[in-house]
């Protein structure tokens, strides 16, 4: 049997749907859109609406303030972390360039009196040198410098540093010396009471320098010093030995007199050894 | 055609809500500025074609013109912008299903595609020439292909939440 085909099933649009009320609403919505771009109703209807749309818009600008206020502050947070990493780095930079520049200060400083006591000492020839080897050697203490017979150092040189006598040079190699220090049992030093009124022999000891027959008519007391006499011309005049630190009667005529050294040997890296 | 038991039009009328809720939220939300980009995916598009296609409620040619008038008042950038959308996509719709009484799986995939293009290409239209502050990062051909592909997943994402009606 064939379908029957009736008019409204050839229609362009199915039954349910109804061509006029689509054209006729299209119209309207382009009336709406010419009338709202000429007259701006859109504003003045959202205005109207505004207390349903306001807490719609202040709900979501609220989240988005939340998110990016969170967001914010987490990077704040790791920013400040990487901030307090680059300033623990940056402390433990200057730290160790504080230690340097206090190093260097020291040194500069070591270098100007070096300086100064050689410009003192000109004209004699100094020879600046470094100590290499501190040992002992039996109840001797014994100093290795770098420098020897090719750089002009000899046997007998007065050793000081910036504070005072430091020792004498006891051998000489190619490359290295050896000095005695003060406190040397081998040591001895013609000496002079620095307001210039009594001579003496200082000797090296163990732990102080000793004058050992001072006589006791002479007022002696803790706290004099005694420098080089010059006398015995190994010595220039004038280099700072010690300070009195104990006077002791040694019999009725004389008293043992102890001397703690202006300088200690290995106080300073850099003595200077002088051609005197 | 089946007809749908009333739980499931009462569970599909809810969804429609919370789904038209979620759209509003949504579209004041600059979701993609945290790429540095503005892209607005259509999120009343994506639910106008769901509900026109899926039936997700029983639409009329008069809802479809009151829900494009609320939400051009919501947010449109002229009076009538997604009104006439609506309106075209229902059009579409009506218009197909003359040719697609039975519209196969991919026919249907490829319908809604075609119609969210269709009512992108329409929103768009509109607002660069009526929306004076409207702005398109790149070229205007990029710029749709992201909002169509963008807007899509989103009614993917929809067509879940409406098969799952069914489901329980």
């Amino acid at each position: 049997m064939a379908l029957k085909v009736t008019k409204k099933n050839l229609s362009l649009f199915t039954t349910n749907f109804s061509l006029t009320y689509f054209i006729l609403l299209i119209f309207l919505t382009l009336l709406m859109m010419f009338m709202d771009s000429r007259y701006d109703y859109l504003k003045k209807i959202r205005k109207d609406f505004s207390f349903i749309t306001s807490p719609l818009i202040i709900l979501t600008n609220d989240s988005i303030n939340f998110f990016d206020n969170f967001q914010s502050l987490s990077k704040s947070k790791v920013l400040l972390e990487e901030e307090i990493n680059q300033l623990n780095i940056e402390i433990d930079r200057l730290a160790i360039e504080n230690q340097i520049r206090n190093f260097l200060v020291a040194e500069n400083d070591n270098l100007r009196e070096a300086s100064l006591l050689s410009r003192k000492l000109a004209p004699k020839k100094t020879y600046p040198v470094e100590i290499i080897k501190p040992t002992k050697r039996g109840r001797t203490q014994i100093i290795t410098v770098n420098k020897g017979k090719k750089d002009g150092i000899r046997q007998g040189m007065p050793v000081v540093n910036r504070l005072g006598l430091v020792g004498q040079i006891y051998s000489t190699y190619d490359q290295t010396s050896v000095v005695v220090p003060l406190l040397s049992k081998k040591f001895a030093v013609n000496a002079l009471q620095d307001n210039g009124q009594n001579h003496v022999i200082i000797y090296g000891d163990t732990e102080f320098l000793v004058i050992p027959f001072f006589p006791a008519s002479i007022d002696i007391s803790p706290g004099d010093k005694f420098v080089t006499s010059g006398l015995d011309n190994v010595y220039p005049s004038g280099i700072k030995i010690g300070e009195v630190v104990n006077v002791s009667p040694e019999d009725k005529q004389f008293n043992k007199i102890l001397l703690k050294p202006a300088t200690f040997s290995n106080q300073f890296s850099l003595i200077t050894v002088l051609d005197y | 055609m089946l007809r749908k038991s009333h739980d499931i039009k009462v569970k599909q009328q809810k969804l429609f809500i919370g789904l038209f809720l979620f759209s509003v939220f949504f579209s004041f939300i600059d979701l993609f500025s945290f790429i540095n980009s503005n892209f607005y995916p259509e999120y009343f598009i994506a639910l106008m074609v769901l509900t026109i296609s899926s039936s997700l409620i029983s639409i009329t040619i008069i809802k479809v013109f009151l829900i494009g008038v609320i939400v051009d008042i919501l947010i449109g950038s002229i009076l009538g912008q997604y009104t006439i959308t609506f309106l075209l996509l229902f059009g579409l719709k009506i218009f197909t299903q003359k040719y697609f009484l039975m519209p196969s799986k991919a026919q249907n995939i490829l319908l809604r595609f075609l119609s969210i293009s269709f009512g992108i290409i329409i929103v768009t239209i509109i607002s660069q020439n009526v929306n004076p502050i409207f702005y398109i990062n790149g070229s205007l051909l990029n710029y749709l292909i992201i909002e169509i592909v963008i807007t899509f997943i989103i009614l993917i994402i929809f067509q879940i939440f409406y098969e799952r009606t069914y489901d329980a």
